[in-house]
């Protein structure tokens, strides 16, 4: 074991590896923070340029650009409400409104730090349990699936942290958008009015630039002078002081292990691991008021749990030859272009890949850790530019980078739409996150719902007596009633203090 | 009301039309002498997928022919349709190019779905660019273990054997229909969302017998993950030699087949399907070429456009004849 | 009835009108059984609570006497922000990426009354610039940058 973690270090630490590891990291948080391409995107643009290197270089480039791109993404959706992944739009929650009051540079802070030793522990799982994880994750079946989008979606409701109706009517919009296209169980295209480009799907990166991007511009334009926020910017404001270190070191862990285990189970670990993370902060933090305000905990969990997941998510893809998402089928794309066929036998054929890539892990995160730190202060500069000047080329930015995900003119068109949808109610409190994950899940619970129930011959107590789905569907409920208490707690408390009018249901 | 501030735009506009004069110097080609610019080629599936993973390969040897770079470009959607469709309504004039697998080729259409683009009227097939079989796995519990067997089975228990497939109307999912329908058979069918949950599944045991390609499975065969049960090709697979053919465990004459044909919009000029074709073919004799095939499990092909185009006429009447067979609805 | 009542308002009824438009489409798919859950069962079920929870919000929303947030439609950024994205998607697709940009950058400047003109040209140039370097030089994206093709 050891001398297979000496062997990884010392085949990635080589002066070649290890500056394409940077150039990587680099090159990813570049094109994550443009809007709309997340770590997906900066993988496929840049993976023909690794066509022309050795296979473990090439994956180790791959692999620094796709931390580069994840943590790209968290700075724009802090800095700019962009998330151009669904697990970014959790940072979006509290990270943008700590951006808002000033505290960009804190945010960014704890972001780093957080996805450093979220990843940090994601990697030590991966290298000490990798096979025995991997075999959990094969355990999971269709009903297991099933219950674990639900309890990811009872997560999101409870997130909400405004009107329950709202909250409701977010993630059943959201499941219903992900209806759209083609049906996997009877292959029938739906909602797709005649439209080629609907039968894959609303596409997920249009949808989120309009709700989110579109809506903030266009609400942030009015009174634009005002908006700047000007502060001062040095070192002092952009570290978190001793209470922010504080308030993150329990969120950090939780959301390390709840990431680190979700990350293992190929399809949407990492989103639900973002959302469960948030809930369980929600749940267990002393003051809820101040979550969707701003609450460093509300970033510093679903950071570390996002991380840590898709660091765990390579244990499927590399030790069974299952890609545990579409970034991660890429990434086997460019061993099998290598002439390395990924499967359950890679880390006895080829142990220099296997292990070598896990020690570029570490060394990538670390790499991302130096190189951000500083950058901090650049990017939080950024905010104090007159908004004249940032939203046009947002809108741009916006437009190209939805466009050249698919070459589609479709896709652009999508933002539009969702842009007036998502104005309309943004000015009315509704919040679209919750709408990423209901469509993001959707499609998937349905799918393994149906899939469950063709197996199991229609008999439905065959899905609630599984240990597994059942026990999984318990902890969702159990989630539901805590949710309900505190809502009635909360209603209570409400009714004490009389003079505290909240007009909200 | 809005005031408008026309000067904004206008100045914009202004601008943007000044710098596109500036650019615009574009010019029809001539036949005789193309390339003389990149040339495209179209896959309907993102970057990585085996699709594209063939069309790299071979983009990176026809650019040494061509003498111009062919670069890959990924219009993924509606199972490769959007890619296919936006070379049907491409230029004639060589420089897009697409790769058209059985479903976009035939599958689509036959089972009664619009494409978006006609085959027959929109395109002309310059070539095939390798095929590959499909593999019948059970998971390692099942009870029988040979194919034989299987049939035996699931005669023996109607409605019992769970079989799945990449998805509704695939390749895999017609095959197996036509198989059990031949052997008369009642085998259920379970969709997946391409082969990767459909892989997790038949490792775990959730579903008993999966229709895969073969590369992936050939690891898992090797690493006892799967049992393979016969292989859908004409003949056996490079990669996994000792797994019989379907043809071989007593259905002669059967076979499914996956295949890639490079495709170029109807009225493209003959000579530059000659040239696409010559480079396509010189590329599939490259020794790095026919390397890499072998790994992914691939059969080169080398054909002239007429044989091409015989060999998808040939393939849309078997696969037509097995879903009628079959009895597999269309719409 | 204040102009914030009336735009929650107006929200919820659009969420009942997709939940409406969703039924109607689910009608065409079939339902299924308990073991062959159809295509139609998800759609129907979930646009059939939509509509429900819609009403329920626009139940709320009228009698809900207090109000909170400015929630007032701002109809020039908006309209113009929505039109750069439109103008956008229009223009690459018959003229190619530097017109775009260019039209793009144009329809947002009307975002606010006084713009400028100096400003808006300077910032179309550079995100031209900056995209062009940034995909088609960096990333080797087979972008049309100038098109004439109808």
């Amino acid at each position: 074991m050891l001398d297979n973690i000496l062997m990884g270090f010392a085949t990635a630490a080589t002066l070649t590896n290890l500056s394409y590891c940077f150039a990587g990291v680099f090159l990813g948080t570049l094109i994550g923070v443009l809007p709309g391409l997340g770590s997906l995107a900066a993988i496929s643009l840049l993976l023909p340029v690794t066509f022309y290197l050795e296979p473990t270089t090439a994956l180790i480039t791959l692999g620094g650009i796709y931390y580069g791109a994840e943590y790209g993404g968290s700075i724009a959706s802090i800095l700019l409400n962009l998330p151009g992944t669904p697990s970014a739009a959790v940072t979006c929650l509290d990270g943008n409104p700590m951006a808002k009051q000033g505290r960009a540079g804190v945010a960014l802070f704890i972001t780093a730090i957080a996805s450093f030793v979220g990843g940090s522990l994601g990697i030590v799982a991966l290298m000490a349990f990798g096979p025995a994880i991997a075999k959990i994750g094969l355990g999971f079946g269709p009903e297991d699936y099933f219950a674990l989008m639900l309890l990811g979606l009872v997560a999101a409701v409870t997130v909400g942290t405004g009107s329950v109706i709202r909250s409701l009517i977010m993630v059943v919009l959201g499941l219903l958008l992900g209806t759209v296209g083609t049906d996997v169980t009877s292959g029938d295209f739906r909602y797709t009015f005649g439209f080629l480009e609907l039968r894959d799907g609303v596409s997920l990166v249009g949808l989120a630039m309009g709700l989110f991007g579109i809506a903030e511009v266009a609400s942030s334009i009015t009174g634009s002078n005002a908006r700047s926020v000007k502060h001062k910017v040095d070192m002092r404001s952009m570290l978190p002081t001793r209470k922010d270190m504080r308030a993150t070191g329990g969120p950090i862990l939780r959301g390390s292990s709840i990431g680190g285990f979700l990350g293992a189970l190929p399809g949407a670990g990492t989103v639900i691991a973002a959302f469960l993370s948030y809930a369980v902060e929600l749940r267990v933090a002393r003051d809820r008021s101040i979550f969707g305000k701003g609450a460093i905990q509300g970033i510093a969990g679903p950071e570390s749990a996002n991380n840590a997941a898709a660091q765990t998510a390579f244990i499927p893809t590399l030790t069974i030859g299952i890609p545990g998402s579409a970034t991660m089928s890429i990434m086997l794309g460019a061993l099998m272009i290598h002439g390395i066929s990924p499967g359950p036998l890679l880390m006895t054929d080829h142990p220099e890949v296997f292990w070598g890539l896990i020690a570029s892990f570490w060394i990538g995160n670390l790499f991302l850790l130096v190189l951000n730190i500083p950058l901090i202060g650049i990017w939080v500069r950024v905010l104090q530019f007159p908004y004249k000047f940032i939203y046009p080329v947002v809108i741009a930015l916006i437009c190209i980078g939805v466009f050249s995900m698919r070459t589609s003119v479709f896709d652009v068109g999508i933002v539009v739409i969702f842009g007036a949808l998502g104005y309309l109610m943004q000015r009315v409190g509704y919040s679209p996150a919750t709408l990423i994950l209901g469509f993001v899940l959707g499609p998937m619970l349905e799918e393994n719902l149906r899939r469950a129930m063709l197996l199991a011959r229609g008999d439905a107590i065959r899905i609630l007596t599984d240990p597994l789905a059942g026990s999984v569907l318990a902890l969702s409920a159990l989630l539901l009633i805590w949710a309900m208490i505190g809502g009635v707690r909360n209603i209570i408390r409400k009714q004490r203090n009389t003079s505290d009018v909240v007009g909200e249901a | 009301m809005i005031r408008i501030s026309w000067k904004g735009i206008a100045g914009a506009l202004g601008l943007g039309a000044v710098c596109a004069g500036a650019l615009f110097t574009a010019e029809p080609a001539m036949a005789q002498d193309y390339p003389t610019k990149p040339v495209t080629l179209v896959v309907g599936f993102p970057p990585g997928g085996s699709t594209d993973v063939v069309a790299r390969i071979l983009a990176g040897h026809m650019t040494d022919t061509l003498g111009q770079p062919v670069v890959v470009e990924n219009r993924a959607g509606a199972g490769g349709s959007v890619a296919i469709a936006h070379v049907a309504n491409s230029d004639p004039d060589g420089y897009t190019v697409g790769v058209s697998g059985v479903g976009t080729s035939i599958l689509i259409a036959a089972l009664g779905k619009d494409p978006g683009f006609s085959m027959d009227d929109d395109l002309d097939v310059v070539g095939i660019m390798g095929t590959l079989g499909l593999l019948i796995a059970g998971r390692t519990d099942l009870e029988p273990k040979t194919l034989p067997d299987l049939i035996e089975y699931a005669k023996a228990n109607p409605g019992d054997i769970a079989y799945g497939t990449s998805g509704v109307g695939t390749p895999g999912h017609l095959a197996m229909e036509y198989l059990a329908a031949t052997a008369g058979i009642d085998v259920l069918h379970i969709p997946y969302k391409g082969n990767t949950p459909l892989m997790n599944d038949v490792l775990g045991g959730h579903v008993d017998v999966a229709m895969l390609t073969t590369p992936g499975a050939a690891e898992q065969v090797r690493a006892k993950g799967i049992m393979p049960y016969a292989v859908s090709s004409v003949g056996r697979s490079s990669l996994m030699p000792e797994v019989p053919t379907v043809s071989e465990s007593g259905f002669e004459g059967y076979s499914a087949q996956l295949w890639n044909l490079m495709v170029v919009p109807t009225g493209t000029p003959d000579e530059i399907q000659s040239s696409l074709s010559a480079a396509l073919n010189a590329a599939m004799e490259d020794p790095e070429v026919l390397e890499s095939y072998g790994k992914q499990g691939l059969a080169p092909t080398l054909t002239t456009p007429a044989e091409a185009s015989a060999f998808l006429a040939a393939e849309r009447a078997k696969w037509q004849g097995v879903i009628k067979d079959a009895g597999i609805a269309t719409e | 009835m204040s102009k914030h009542l009336s735009l929650r308002l107006v929200v919820a009824l659009i969420m009942v009108g997709i939940g409406l438009v969703g039924i109607v489409g689910a009608t065409v798919y079939e339902f299924g059984s308990a073991r062959r859950l159809g295509p139609g069962y998800f759609p129907m079920v979930l646009s059939v609570i939509l509509v429900g929870l819609g009403l329920a919000e626009a139940i709320t929303a009228v009698v809900s006497r207090f109000e909170d947030l400015s929630s007032r439609i701002e109809w020039r950024p908006m309209l113009a922000i929505l039109a750069a994205v439109a103008g956008f998607a229009l223009t690459i697709h018959f003229f190619g990426l530097i017109p775009a940009f260019f039209v793009c950058v144009g329809f947002t400047s009307l975002a606010e009354p006084d713009f400028g003109i100096l400003p808006a040209a300077i910032i179309a140039a550079a995100t031209s610039l900056l995209a062009w370097g940034l995909f088609s030089l960096l990333l080797g994206m087979t972008l049309p940058l100038i098109r004439f093709g109808f």
